[in-house]
């Protein structure tokens, strides 16, 4: 036999008994995980065992590829979200301090029909919707880009954070089974994606209470206290946990801050270890306003700056970028009581909208309206 | 103990082939130790198959245009 005959098999046998080893962990990781396909699996099991930096190129390659022009013939009209108000509901009953958003001055003129104003994302909430959703073109260079964005009334609602099955990787006492529990679904009106891996984000996480990953100070964080306030903060306190947090998610640093764009979104190696923060890609991103609201946005081909600029477009002060990628960016509003009627916040968005009725992989947020609200 | 130098052809070609597997295992383990997570050494052990599998498949086709026995063209 050839030397290089004899070079192949020893290669043979190298490759298959890698192979061979490999399965034993990746067989289970892909029979394992519930909602996702076998390729969006594989790709997070090499993700999650040493193959991040592979992943990360190969989708900056891909990306780069996919690069979307800029211009285009522009929309005619824009995707409908939420419902539309009932005859005579809420007409001349809206409490008199009740605080509604301001619809969102549209970046592209002339306007499209609906776009930027807010509508109810539930049907039958009264005066007072506890989940508003828009839609506007976020970017004048890509006219057919359309950014959803949510906005949710903090006075009417509280805010939860949701282990998934597999993310955060931490052990959790009371993990649950990566889902809305069933007890909190008649309460329940929106949930949304969470933030980077832990692995991926080199970010922490404050669990009920407790530190399950070191907390970093800078980073852009999603605070609960334990009185329900909510705020989106620049972490300053430390590694540990404050008494008086009840859940802080952390992830990058903060893309809107006091008002103002983060300086750096154009450029920096602070944005994760994951696509370039220029590439276009599905972001989503978590903003609070003024009044101490949170609004969520999401869309497609966007940059960090562009997402920024959405947010900040529609009344954000401080905001912090959420999970990238189609594969796991949702917002899904509930249009009746009990989880019923779900429905993402753009027809675009990949994912089922029952996907956190049934257990998922990944973390994320739930808004339920506060104990003794009616829907 | 010294292994016998005068051995069978077919002696050669398992020992050959001994040697050839222990040295792939070899190879294989030191990846694992090395590499930063088993997900790489999938990654890598996948493409390196999917590299062989043509040079295998090249092989075949040429080993077997030799056994094939030639048909005689009858000259007009």
């Amino acid at each position: 036999m050839s030397p290089l005959r004899r070079t192949r098999r020893v290669l043979t046998v190298a490759c298959l008994f890698s192979l061979a080893v490999a399965a034993l962990s990746w067989v289970p990781a892909v029979t394992g995980s519930r909602n996702l396909s076998v390729t969006v699996a594989s790709v997070e099991w090499l993700r999650s065992h040493g193959g991040n930096p592979i992943v990360s190129q190969i989708e900056n390659w891909y990306y780069s590829l996919n690069e979307p022009e800029k211009g285009g013939p522009p929309l005619k009209f824009l995707p409908q979200v939420g419902v539309a108000a009932a005859a005579g509901e809420g007409e001349g009953s809206a409490e008199p301090t009740a605080y509604t958003p301001p619809d969102v001055d549209p970046l592209i003129h002339p306007k499209l029909s609906g776009e930027g104003v807010w509508q109810k994302a539930g049907a039958g909430v009264g005066a007072r919707p506890p989940v508003l959703l828009t839609t506007f073109r976020s970017d004048p260079e890509y006219p057919q880009f359309v950014a959803g964005v949510a906005w949710i009334d903090h006075t009417r609602t509280e805010l939860e954070y949701v282990p998934g099955l597999a993310e955060p990787p931490e052990p959790l006492e009371e993990r649950g089974n990566g889902e809305v529990p069933s007890t909190l679904r008649r309460r329940l009106v929106a949930t949304f994606n969470g933030g980077f891996p832990l692995e991926t984000s080199n970010a922490g996480l404050i669990y009920r209470g407790k530190v399950k990953e070191t907390m970093v100070n800078g980073i852009a964080t999603v605070v609960r206290y334990r009185d329900g306030r909510v705020d989106i903060v620049k972490w300053d306190h430390g590694p540990g946990a404050p008494k008086d947090v009840w859940f802080a998610k952390q992830n990058l640093p903060p893309i809107i801050y006091e008002g103002r764009l983060n300086p750096n979104l154009g450029d920096g190696p602070e944005w994760g270890e994951t696509v370039n923060n220029a590439t276009r890609v599905w972001r989503s991103g978590l903003g609070i306003d003024a009044h101490g609201n949170l609004m969520y946005a999401a869309a497609n081909y966007q940059t960090v700056e562009s997402l920024a600029k959405v947010l900040q477009r529609a009344g954000a002060v401080r905001a912090i970028e959420l999970d990238i990628n189609e594969d796991w960016t949702s917002f899904i509003s509930y249009r009746h009581p009990g989880g019923l009627d779900p429905s993402n916040l753009l027809p675009e968005m990949y994912r089922s909208p029952e996907r956190y009725l049934t257990p998922d992989e990944r973390d994320f947020f739930a808004i339920y309206l506060k104990p003794g609200q009616s829907w | 103990m010294r292994l016998p130098r005068n051995i069978s052809p077919a002696a050669a070609r398992r020992r050959a082939l001994l040697a050839d597997i222990a040295l792939g295992l070899l190879i294989a383990i030191a990846v694992i130790v090395i590499a930063a997570g088993i997900g790489v050494v999938g990654f890598f052990g996948l493409l390196c198959a999917v590299a062989l599998v043509p040079w295998y498949l090249a092989d075949l086709r040429r080993d077997r245009g030799r056994r094939r026995p030639r048909r005689q063209v009858r000259r007009m």
